[in-house]
């Protein structure tokens, strides 16, 4: 789900196999190691918002567009108690936060 | 509750947020916790 132009073709080709997709569930979350910010790389703060957020986000844009040009579908997005409140996942917990916000600005 | 929520009751929750009764509502947040909010505004 990291790459744009497979997530539209695994798109289109559910579609061709089963038909319009009505609904959209999204669960993506890899976890992170527990690291101070001075000992957490970028290159994993990087991979987690990839999948966590960018991923996502990704799905629901390809998925979502396809049901608002139909008129009709739902998406759930399953977040994480890191959405809400501070921990110590300095990726994870900001990248489930900003889906959340995605799960309230993008449906229309 | 004192307890942790289930794979399966998130999965009735999701059946709700995808079901006819919800038509109207869109772009909520809908904690699925087993009260760990609750809990934490209650003290």
């Amino acid at each position: 789900m990291q790459h744009d132009q497979r997530v539209r073709e695994v798109a289109d080709l559910i579609e061709v196999a089963h038909g319009p997709v009505d609904h959209l569930i999204t669960s993506a979350g890899i976890l992170q190691r527990k690291l101070p910010p001075e000992d957490l790389p970028m290159a994993h703060w990087d991979a987690v918002t990839d999948i966590d957020l960018r991923g996502t986000y990704l799905s629901c844009a390809v998925f979502g567009s396809k049901m608002a040009a139909r008129g009709h579908g739902a998406i759930v997005n399953i977040e994480s108690i890191t959405s809400f409140r501070s921990s110590p996942l300095h990726a994870y917990g900001p990248a489930k936060a900003a889906v959340l916000l995605n799960c309230r600005s993008l449906p229309r | 509750m004192n307890r942790l929520v289930t794979p399966d009751e998130v999965a009735d929750g999701i059946g709700f947020l995808l079901s006819d009764a919800v038509r109207a509502i869109t772009g909520i947040v809908m904690p699925i916790d087993a009260g760990w909010f609750v809990w934490e505004y209650l003290g």
